[in-house]
């Protein structure tokens, strides 16, 4: 059962942070700010939106 | 009675309608005490001769009843204790603590990122309250707002997306948020789902659907309402001059800042055992004014009414629906859809996800309270439609869109809030706002609940599958069709209002019918009839959803 529980919590992490950066990305994409460290920028931001997002979650 | 049901609802629904489309040109709140009191005078003339004095007598008791006061005072909380951190100085020293962490590796654009996926962290029960306190502060990021670091489009799309994450926060927040109304009805087969079952669902989905709103701006909005947003943009050379101006903060401004954030912790973790949120936001103000020696009419000066009397308006609204049995009439129609053959239950159940959003008041507990009821009675505690798994996965779909419903409603919603910080005529960011809901958070929360929160919370000793790669691949198939529709809908947008006005319909129709099949797929999963019943029931709530996007806003485009 911990286990499992284990499991469930590590794919939230890995689903909120993939969406996190994906969406870091694709807004800094639409504020014009195009060049590639400016998106990796926003992913990064985004990863850690994503990440603290999953811990606010029920575990 | 039934008949009395239908008459109220149509007096509502004509009465938003007219709104919606200008033909009734009030305030919201005078429409809709308006509808309150007819619906009130129809259903006592019924009562009269159905049950009698008693039964109308009653009536009035039964509309206030139906009054949920808690986002009421949770919003003047949240205000009350934004209008102490403003007036304390407390935006200058987050203006001055983004300006150092936009000076990190992760720089401005991951900074605003932050900002922007901030409410969704917050989760605070009530958007407006998020939305009060920062949205000044995402003005100051332009030119006329002090700091200057963003252009014109670069604001709007900042503050509209920024707007879209905060008026969705509501729905997963664990502290009186939206989402709690159906994790109690999924509490009868679920045991554990009072702890949340809807929660990862919905913030996993308005991420994305922030982003998406965020495109949808730059792309259609800011090319189909070119002038509409009365923003001043950077003057030629007045970019670097802005960005080295000084801001300044004070200890008040970093004291009543550190003592807003300590609210706003207290109030989602509890450390201090449960207490209502309004305690610790009361508290949080009345520590601001004492320590920060603030006047009572500087903190004023940050309270906004608008929203609260248009919420509280709303309630009554609803409350006469209730009473006079409005509600239950919408629940018939929409089982009656059910039998349609080409609808079917997927494809009623597809434009009933989206009910909401073609329908959105000043707040989405006005309809969620009375519609949520109507869902639960689809599963097999009334109508047997469908299996509880299936209720589960229709609620995440349900509630994400209905709890994003506040931000595009021309009744008084949260996003005239955004609208009035971008300058820009009520109504501009709807298309945006109502397209995000649609084709990203309903479909993606239906696809989180079935392949990952479900096998979190086991019931009846079922197991429930869980792929996080269907997520993935789910996640990235609708941002690559949505981002593909908003860019060839740009690329189609020419300049002629009615022309792009049928373009961007069709933007929504396709997303809509890929949304209502990833729906009817996530039900009925390879089943092809309800997948074609749910491409035709998202169809329908697209155009539905469309036709409302106003042709144009504001009196400068009145010539064609």
């Amino acid at each position: 059962m911990t286990l499992c529980i284990g499991v469930e919590v590590v794919f939230t992490y890995i689903t909120f942070t993939f969406v996190g950066g994906l969406s870091g990305a694709i807004i800094a994409f639409a504020l014009d700010m195009k060049s590639p460290k400016e998106i990796i920028q926003g992913a990064v931001g985004g990863i850690i939106a994503g990440f603290l997002m999953s811990l606010m979650l029920p575990q | 009675m039934e008949i009395l049901g239908y008459i109220t609802l149509t007096i509502f629904i004509a009465a938003m309608l007219l709104m919606l489309f200008r033909k009734l040109n009030f305030p919201v709140q005078t429409v809709l005490i308006a509808v309150s009191l007819i619906c009130l005078v129809v259903g006592a003339v019924f009562r009269s001769f159905t049950e009698g004095w008693v039964g109308v007598i009653l009536l009035p008791n039964e509309m206030i009843g139906g009054i949920i006061l808690h986002p009421i005072t949770a919003l003047l909380a949240g205000l009350f204790l934004s209008g102490a951190l403003t007036a304390s100085g407390g935006f200058g020293a987050l203006k001055i603590l983004i300006n150092k962490l936009r000076k990190t590796p992760i720089g401005l654009a991951g900074t605003l990122v932050i900002l922007i996926q901030l409410p969704v962290i917050a989760s605070l029960p009530c958007g407006r309250i998020i939305g009060a306190a920062l949205l000044p502060l995402l003005f100051a990021f332009g030119f006329e707002g002090g700091m200057g670091l963003l252009t014109r489009a670069q604001l709007i799309v900042l503050i509209g997306s920024f707007a879209r994450n905060a008026f969705g926060s509501c729905g997963p927040s664990p502290i009186g948020g939206v989402g709690q109304i159906g994790e109690g009805f999924l509490g009868a087969f679920f045991p554990t789902a009072s702890e949340g079952i809807l929660r990862a669902p919905q913030a996993f989905s308005l991420m994305l659907g922030t982003a998406i709103t965020a495109l949808f701006l730059k792309f259609i909005s800011m090319k189909l309402y070119p002038k509409d947003v009365s923003l001043r943009d950077l003057p030629e050379g007045g970019m670097e001059k802005k960005r080295e101006s000084e801001v300044r903060g004070s200890f008040r401004g970093y004291l009543s800042l550190m003592i807003f954030l300590a609210s706003l912790l207290i109030s989602i973790f509890q450390p201090f055992g449960k207490m209502p949120v309004q305690t610790v936001l009361v508290a949080g103000g009345i520590l601001v004014i004492i320590l920060c020696r603030i006047t009572i009419r500087d903190m004023m000066g940050g309270i906004i009414l608008l929203p609260v009397s248009a919420m509280a308006a709303g309630f009554l609204a609803a409350g006469a629906l209730a009473a006079t049995g409005g509600f239950n009439a919408l629940g018939n129609i929409l089982k009656g859809f059910s039998n349609i053959p080409f609808l079917g239950i997927a494809g009623m159940l597809a434009i009933f996800v989206q009910i909401q959003t073609i329908l959105p008041l000043s707040c989405s507990r006005i309809l969620t309270a009375a519609l949520v009821p109507v869902l639960y009675l689809f599963g097999p505690a009334k109508f047997d439609l469908i299996t509880w798994p299936q209720l589960a996965i229709v609620m995440a779909a349900y509630m994400i869109n209905a709890t994003t419903s506040c931000g595009p409603s021309p009744l008084g919603g949260a996003g005239m809030m955004a609208e009035g910080t971008m300058r820009a005529e009520t109504g501009y960011i709807k298309g945006a706002f109502t397209f995000s809901s649609m084709a990203v958070m309903a479909p993606l929360a239906a696809i989180y609940m079935k392949f990952l929160t479900l096998s979190s919370f086991p019931a009846s000793g079922l197991q429930f599958e869980r792929n996080v790669w269907m997520i993935i691949g789910f996640t990235v198939i609708i941002f690559a069709a949505n981002a593909i529709m908003i860019k060839l809908t740009n690329i189609f947008l020419s300049g002629n209002v009615n022309r792009d006005w049928w373009y961007q319909l069709l933007g929504f129709v396709i997303p809509g019918a890929i949304g209502g099949a990833i729906l009817a797929f996530c039900l009925y999963e390879t089943a092809f009839l309800p997948i074609i019943q749910g491409t035709i029931g998202g169809i329908i709530a697209a155009l539905l959803i469309g036709l409302m996007v106003p042709k144009r806003l504001g009196p400068t485009e009145t010539v064609e």
